[in-house]
């Protein structure tokens, strides 16, 4: 125990004096539950040569040595006097006699405290008190915890039912109990203890609650408060500050992995910094097409991002605001709200003590329209009172592409291509682009592919946590470094710089608390922004070299520029890399929670918080980029400037009682918000000189664009949720919305739910049939939730002046931007659950079984229109209704903290899993909608329209299709035209989302070594490589200037009666209808151990001898291993133009002051 | 109640977003009201990239060299297909454009706004309100002749408009023909600003001349060209190397070049007609169709064609604008033509030969023919003259506008023409109508498909 916390351990004003020694000897009995369990840690010893040292300074090196923490009020140590020492190896109740020899002090320990308190009553404390005994039956006490006085903490009667809650100092009365009874007494996040009222024997018990180690019990963040497994009725999940550091990722969200049922983690690219998405229990509207996240990432539903209460003003939208190689890939996939820079990013994994995942109506609702996606709250660590501790980690190492792409080399390329204007019946010539046949040079082999994504980059992580206090203040500080490097060549990074703190204050009288949270980041992504870069790994292994000897970019070969040989008129695939893009971003989050006791029970606090994220962005083309020409070439340069700013208001008003068998809390409170995001785009064009390009000063002409956009939101809000007799549950939640983000006829909606439980293994008939069931919990809610996630400003037709670029006649013009969509409302989403919890054999083991039912009617979003309406889209209620049931289980070990046991035997850990499935379905949908001829009732929301492929015609060669109407059809020999069917055609229906998700945890410890790892098992389809190979991106096999992947070489048709599995080569042929055909869906299911840990903990010795509380050195791998049937390319990414998940080995170390 | 309205309070936020106004703050007065109107001369949509090159390759006016493409060369293969929901439909350019906010959604945004003010002058909503209904007419009138029949929207509300069907060719331009009347009357003679940049009077009259002239209606056409004839505004340019310059007299209205930098058809690096460099063919040229349908000593053959030399190769090209500055088109003298006096006497000579004067429209052919320098024409019958005045108008009129593609469809010509000038055309000529792209249909149901597609 690292921590601990002064508190006024005897205050005077209460205490009967002629008691005190009772007391003392009641305190001893009652706590000696917990002296037996850490008895054999009594052994510590203590060494110490002190000359008339105070006792607090000896205090202090006892509690450095032995870890033991001691209670004590300042007032007492006044009247201390100062000690020798000269100890060597002491017992540590050796050294406190000898410590307390002669003080007017004396001590008791419970638990690993030692509580100070004075030896004789002083003079005012007995003429205050001494009047009135306590009249029979009346029963005193207080209630203690880890950090002090417990206000609110129950104290139940078990004979009688009678009960009552502690006041803010932790005192309580009952009357009427009689001698032979027990008292039960409980706060949420501690262990009950039972205490026999006969050791009162008419006084005044002093009650430690010791913290939990039951996972049931143990506290967790949740919306407007905390809360225990126990007597939740909603679905949550909760990932620890140990799990998330175990994995050596620097997006936090990528820590989630696997870890909790129902949540999807999607990564956007294997690049530093690049975007991670989640989901909570399916999609809930309808995508554009129905692809994968990482292809059409509009509307793709994600949860409310929450940190340490304050809803994140940049949520997970992307930070850039320009392409760049980050968000590599076909143009469908560049800049778009979903690829670039990750706002999350900035937070530091390590910095984080859990973050907790909100996930149907119970546990959202009270977020009311923000939560119609789910909440993810994450929750930054706190001070803990007690001896300062220093914790260092530093961890380091290498990182590479997992699972890169073959392409083919020279021989097979050049054969392919041989082949493809053989079936043409065409000789090779350089008017219809055939250099690589003709020109190039054979005996060259590039490996393009290694070239730009083989390289190893470094990762680099290095962390300071501070954690402290004294007697009412308690305060944490982290600061954190991470660097992580690129795969392609050029001095690329991702630099992160954290700085996190926490200061918590209370009053002396304990009713007023306030705790002040800030995390300051700084994020400096420095990549290229030329996204073409990822050309190079089309491009044919025998073109010639893109860069000299010097490292100066070549444009011309064999008298022809390399622009007009490259398939997409590239002029040099590597001058992408020489055009900088840079991302900065800064990131502050400020949280005060404010608390003030008003009466017993009856608290009223406030959380006020303001969020801010801005991301600078800057790209730029230099002239030395550009190939030159006949005409003058310029310089180009854009700067970008995106605030997302969001200040929060929570006024709360909570009301906890205990009333007999009934434990009551109420909770009424506001929210008021207001976001702001501000734009500013600057472009600076025709620079004469590259040196000039970081500043507009060089540029001829300048255009700017400026928007700063208001949006507010308000919400009443209640919750009331009484347990009865610690069995039955109720909880009610409700809430009414306000917006600024629809018309003013709409403006306000109405959210709730109702949720009730059930512990049925406290019924006594069903602990005796079934005695190994230590809990058993049946729950049910339901609710609605809405959502206003749309842009501001879209009720009404709005018109933007256009600025310089469209003068006419040297008059500014206004353009209308948006259709005329007035009517948009709430969105709601009605949602029904019900869970069983199990806990086995004194909840060594838990079973969580959820299953759940969601129906979305009127979910906002962007409604696709035919272009006769004069745009894309509108702002609009969804005109279908998507349902989303699935169900999921989680088992989990039922102690958490220590694992138990000899640390040199060897030692399983009890291990979790988590599988989840989601049916998502498309109920209803208006045949008048658009969206009657896309999507079809009874199919998931997430599914794709495909032509159904049956194959190679063994004829002609070519790939065959299945009209609707039967008839086949065939690829046309038109270049870029192979396709013609109707709407009808593609109707094959192919969902694209995981249909099983399955992640484990174990690990072993043995000789001070242990091993975790943690994995995900996924079973979905997915687009294969196939897809990459024929989309229009790439062009199809024999094109000119175009490698493929090496595994299609021999696949192809070459001759009539070939049962070929590709059409035949062909220099001309699309294959681009292929792409949209059954024949590029493949089984994408993967098994993926994410991350292997192996920790070593220094002996106790070694940690000694360097002065250290705890020290460890550990080696970890991200992304360890993959077994999968998908062929080429990672089964997550499902593209090779994109950068692949990384694989990053890690080593470091963590030592503890 | 109390608490309801405090609650509405906390929610407040201004009018409009920054940057940002509402229709009823664009049109409160006449500067405002006119920005938000001249925004439609502005637009990509009105440049002759996509009408002179993509008709231009579907006629028989322009080849593709080099390499296929994915745009263009399925127009010049007259093979257009709809797309699907990952291939392109290179048509759509036409369909989406001309409807979004930049051209129809832009004018009945317009005309919504006009509609519902009450402080503008009668004089300056008048003007406004016209070129509105023009512009519209214009957008429509080629959405017609690419695709046949399409929705007629008027509406910005998406819940009127994003259901239509398709409306017959007839009733729009029936409808035209009504907006154009209209437009004219409310429309002035005099230009409302410097040069012939935004409509006046006779810009609408010479679309409801090319409106009659395309639904025979010749007796009307006549007496349409005949107003803009008699006006005594225009004159045709002797010069033929001053035609499409800045305030030629022969312009009935020219889109301003010194806006924004659309493209035109122009000579210079970057152009599709002169390659950069000189080792890759330019990506298109005159067909020789073109070349051989001017007759010697034709001046039009030698003052608006060009050629150029990639290797041993020569390449033709339209030389009408001479700007060759692809890295500042702005600072040209040179405006984009969309009306000029030519077509307009070819209008009448068609119209004249068609009720029976055969004369009249062999006049008005010369007055073209004479400035290209050649001698007059003579014609003997109705069949001859409409030889005469078609051949005319390919040589006059090449690359301007689709000028022959249209020609070709409205005269029921293009399947003997193109038939036999490029092998692939369709026998059943359903090349001749635009597909309707694919996402189009799949978000409004009761759109139905061109046949052959």
């Amino acid at each position: 125990m690292k921590f601990n916390f002064v508190a006024a351990a005897m205050p005077k004003t209460w205490l009967p004096p002629k008691f005190l020694l009772v007391m003392k000897l009641i305190m001893l009995l009652t706590t000696i539950a917990f002296l037996q369990a850490s008895a054999k840690s009594f052994s510590q010893t203590v060494s110490a040569s002190e000359k008339n040292a105070p006792l607090e300074k000896v205090f202090g090196i006892i509690e450095k040595q032995t870890g033991y923490t001691f209670y004590y009020k300042i007032e007492l140590l006044k009247r201390s006097k100062n000690v020798d020492l000269s100890l060597k190896n002491a017992p540590l109740e050796k050294a406190l006699q000898i410590v307390f020899k002669d003080q007017p002090l004396t001590y008791n320990i419970v638990e690993k405290n030692i509580v100070v308190m004075a030896k004789e009553p002083t003079a005012n404390v007995t003429n205050e008190m001494a009047p009135n005994p306590l009249p029979p039956g009346q029963i005193k006490g207080r209630v203690y915890g880890e950090n002090g006085a417990l206000s609110g903490a129950s104290v139940l009667s078990k004979k009688t039912h009678k009960g009552t809650s502690t006041d803010v100092q932790g005192n309580f009365t009952l009357t009427g109990i009689p001698d032979a009874d027990t008292l039960l007494v409980n706060f949420i996040g501690y262990e009950e203890n039972k205490i026999p009222v006969k050791q009162a024997a008419n006084g005044t018990l002093f009650i430690v609650l010791k913290v939990t180690t039951i996972a049931l019990d143990e506290l967790r963040v949740i919306a407007y408060g905390t809360a225990t497994r126990r007597y939740s009725v909603g679905s949550m999940a909760t990932v620890s500050a140990k799990e998330i550091e175990e994995q050596h990722v620097s997006n936090p969200l990528e820590a989630l992995t696997g870890k909790v049922a129902g949540l999807q983690v999607t990564s956007t690219s294997g690049a530093p910094g690049a975007m991670v998405l989640t989901q909570i229990r399916g999609q809930k509207t309808l995508p554009q097409y129905g692809y994968l996240p990482q292809t059409s990432l509009r509307d793709y539903n994600q949860p409310l991002y929450v940190i340490d209460g304050v809803p994140f003003a940049a949520q997970n939208r992307s930070l850039s605001g320009n392409q760049s190689s980050l968000s590599a890939g076909p143009s469908s996939f560049y800049n778009n709200t979903y690829a670039g820079v990750s706002p999350l990013n900035s937070i530091n994994p390590l910095d984080i003590e859990s973050i907790t995942v909100l996930k149907d109506a119970d546990a959202t609702a009270i977020y009311g329209s923000r939560a119609a996606n789910g909440v993810i709250l994450i929750n930054t660590k706190k001070g803990k009172p007690g001896r300062t501790a220093v914790n260092v980690s530093i961890n380091t190492g290498p990182t590479t592409a997992a699972r890169n792409v073959t392409m083919m080399n020279t021989q097979q390329y050049l054969q392919m291509r041989k082949e493809a204007l053989k079936n043409d019946g065409r000789a090779p010539s350089l008017i219809k682009g055939d250099y690589d046949v003709l020109l190039f040079d054979s005996t060259k082999n590039n490996d393009w592919y290694k070239q730009l994504l083989g390289n190893t980059a470094q990762h680099t992580d290095v962390h300071i946590g501070l954690s402290g206090g004294y007697n009412t203040v308690s305060y944490s500080l982290g600061a954190g470094f991470t660097k992580n490097g690129f795969n392609y060549p050029g001095n690329f990074a991702d630099n992160r710089y954290t700085l996190n703190n926490n200061i918590a204050i209370r009053s002396a009288n304990n009713k007023l608390a306030l705790s002040l949270t800030s995390m300051i980041s700084y994020d400096d992504n420095q990549n290229s922004s030329g996204v073409s870069t990822f050309g190079l790994i089309n491009l044919p292994p025998n073109f010639p070299d893109l860069l000299d000897n010097a490292g100066n970019l070549v444009w011309n070969y064999g008298g022809y520029t390399l622009s007009q040989m490259s398939k997409n008129r590239s002029p040099n695939y590597y001058a992408g890399l020489r055009q900088p893009h840079r991302d900065q971003s800064y990131a502050l989050n400020e949280s005060l929670h404010f608390s003030y006791s008003l009466l017993k029970g009856l608290n009223l606090e406030a959380n006020i918080g303001y969020s801010r994220v801005q991301a600078d962005g800057y790209s730029a083309t230099p002239i030395s980029s550009q190939a030159p020409a006949s005409y003058s070439v310029y310089g180009n340069a854009n700067f970008q400037t995106r605030t997302n700013q969001l200040f929060d208001i929570e006024p709360q008003l909570s009301y906890n009682n205990t009333f007999g068998r009934a434990r009551v809390s109420v909770f009424v409170g506001g929210t008021y918000q207001k976001n702001v995001v501000a734009n500013g785009y600057i472009t600076g064009s025709n620079y004469l000189n590259d040196a000039l390009l970081n500043s507009l000063g060089g540029a001829s002409t300048i255009t700017a664009t400026s928007s700063n956009v208001v949006d507010k939101y308000m919400a009443l809000i209640g919750r009331a949720t009484l347990i009865w007799d610690n069995r039955y549950i109720v909880n009610l939640t409700g809430n009414v919305n306000g917006s600024s983000l629809f018309g003013p006829d709409h403006r306000f909606g109405n959210f709730g739910s109702v949720g009730a439980g059930w512990i049925f293994s406290e019924t006594q008939w069903v602990k005796n049939i079934t005695p190994w069931l230590s809990f058993g919990k049946i729950t049910a809610n339901y609710g609605v939730t809405g959502s206003n996630e749309v842009q501001p400003y879209q009720y009404q037709p709005n018109w933007r002046a256009t600025g310089s670029t469209t003068v006419y006649q040297g008059s500014q013009t206004y353009s209308p931007i948006n259709l005329l969509a007035p009517d948009f409302h709430w969105a709601s989403k009605n949602d029904y659950n019900a869970h069983l919890s199990l806990g086995f054999f004194h909840d060594w083991l838990l079973i969580d079984m959820g299953g759940y039912l969601n129906r979305t009617a009127d979910q906002l979003m962007q409604i696709q229109l035919p272009s006769q309406t004069g745009d894309s889209g509108v702002t609009a209620n969804a005109p279908f209704t998507v349902q989303n049931k699935g169900w999921e289980i989680s088992i989990s070990p039922g102690h958490t903290g220590q694992q138990g046991g000899n640390p040199n035997k060897f030692t399983w850990f009890a291990p979790s899993f988590n599988i989840s499935h989601n049916y998502n379905k498309i109920t209803k949908i208006d045949p008048n909608s658009p969206y009657a001829n896309v999507f079809r009732k009874g199919y998931p929301s997430s599914a794709t329209p495909f032509v159904k492929y049956v194959g190679v015609d063994p004829a002609t060669g070519l790939f065959q299709y299945l009209k609707a109407d039967g008839h086949t059809l065939t690829s046309t020999p038109f270049p870029y035209s192979t396709f013609i069917a109707d709407i009808g055609d593609a109707n094959q229906m192919v969902d694209f989302t995981p249909a099983v998700s399955f992640g484990f945890n174990d690990g072993f410890s043995w000789k001070g070594i242990s091993v975790s790892f943690n994995g995900t098992f996924v079973k979905q389809k997915g687009f294969s490589y196939l897809y990459s190979v024929y989309s229009a991106f790439s062009g199809s096999p024999g094109v000119p200037s175009t490698n493929m992947p090496a595994i299609i070489a021999g696949k192809q048709w070459q001759k009539p009666g070939d049962a070929a599995t590709l059409q035949r080569y062909s220099a001309t042929y699309s294959g681009s209808a292929f792409a949209s055909s059954t024949g590029v869906v493949t089984d994408a299911s993967y098994l993926r151990i994410n991350n292997v840990n192996i920790t070593y903990q220094l002996p106790s010795q070694l940690l000694r001898r360097l002065s250290l509380t705890g020290g460890s050195i550990n080696i970890g791998c991200q992304n360890a291993l993959t077994i999968t049937p998908y062929k080429v390319g990672d089964p997550v990414s499902q593209n090779i133009y994109n950068i692949p998940p990384q694989r990053v080995f890690s080593c470091g170390v963590n030592l503890t002051f | 109640m109390l608490l309801l309205q405090a609650c509405k309070k906390l929610i407040v936020v201004p009018d409009n977003v920054s940057g940002q106004i509402v229709t009823s703050q664009v049109f409160t007065d006449s500067a405002n009201a006119t920005q938000g109107v001249i925004g439609l001369y502005t637009t990509t949509t009105l440049t002759n990239w996509n009408a002179d090159i993509d008709m231009g390759l579907g006629a028989d006016e322009l080849l593709v060299n080099g390499a296929a493409n994915l745009t263009t060369s399925p127009f010049y293969d007259n093979a257009l297909t709809a797309g699907s929901t990952s291939t392109f439909a290179p048509a759509d350019f036409f369909w989406s454009s001309y409807y979004s906010s930049y051209a129809i959604y832009r004018a009945n945004a317009a005309l919504e706004g006009l509609e519902a003010d009450k402080l503008l002058s009668t004089s300056a909503r008048n003007q406004l309100v016209g070129e509105c209904k023009f512009m519209r007419a214009f957008y429509y009138f080629y959405l017609v002749n690419l695709f046949g029949d399409v929705p007629y929207v008027t509406s910005t509300d998406y819940r009127v408009s994003q259901r239509l069907p398709r409306t017959a060719v007839n009733t729009v331009y029936n409808n035209l023909e009504q907006e154009l009347l209209q437009a004219s009357k409310l429309l002035r003679p005099a230009y409302p600003s410097a040069g012939r940049q935004r409509p006046n009077r006779y810009t609408a009259d010479a679309l409801l001349a090319r409106l009659y002239l395309y639904r025979q209606q010749w007796g009307n056409a006549e007496a349409q060209a005949d107003s803009i004839l008699n006006s005594g505004l225009y004159s045709l340019v002797l010069n033929l190397d001053n035609v499409f310059l800045d305030k030629s007299n022969e312009a009935i209205w020219q889109v301003g070049s010194h806006t924004s930098s659309f493209p035109k058809v122009a000579p210079g690096g970057g152009s599709p007609f002169v390659s950069s460099y000189s080792f890759i063919a330019p990506a298109y040229s005159l067909s020789p169709f073109v070349l051989q349908a001017f007759e010697t000593g034709d001046l039009r053959r030698a003052r608006w064609v060009a050629s150029s030399k990639t290797g041993t190769v020569t390449y033709t090209y339209p030389y009408k604008y001479k700007n060759t500055n692809s890295v500042n088109p702005l600072n040209t003298t040179e405006d984009l033509m969309v009306f000029r006096l030519a077509e307009i006497y070819l209008i009448r000579a068609e119209a004249r030969a068609q009720q029976g004067n055969i004369a009249g429209a062999m006049q008005d052919v010369n007055v073209i023919r004479s400035r290209a320098g050649l001698g007059a024409a003579t014609a003997g019958s109705l069949a001859q003259a409409m030889t005469v005045i078609l051949h005319e108008r390919q040589t006059e009129l090449f690359t301007e506008w689709g000028h022959r593609w249209l020609d070709l469809k409205r005269t029921g010509t293009i399947n003997a023409v193109l038939g036999s000038e490029k092998p692939w055309w369709p026998a059943d000529g359903h090349a001749a109508l635009y597909p309707i792209s694919y996402s189009e249909l799949m978000y409004n149901s009761n759109l139905t498909q061109n046949p052959g597609y």
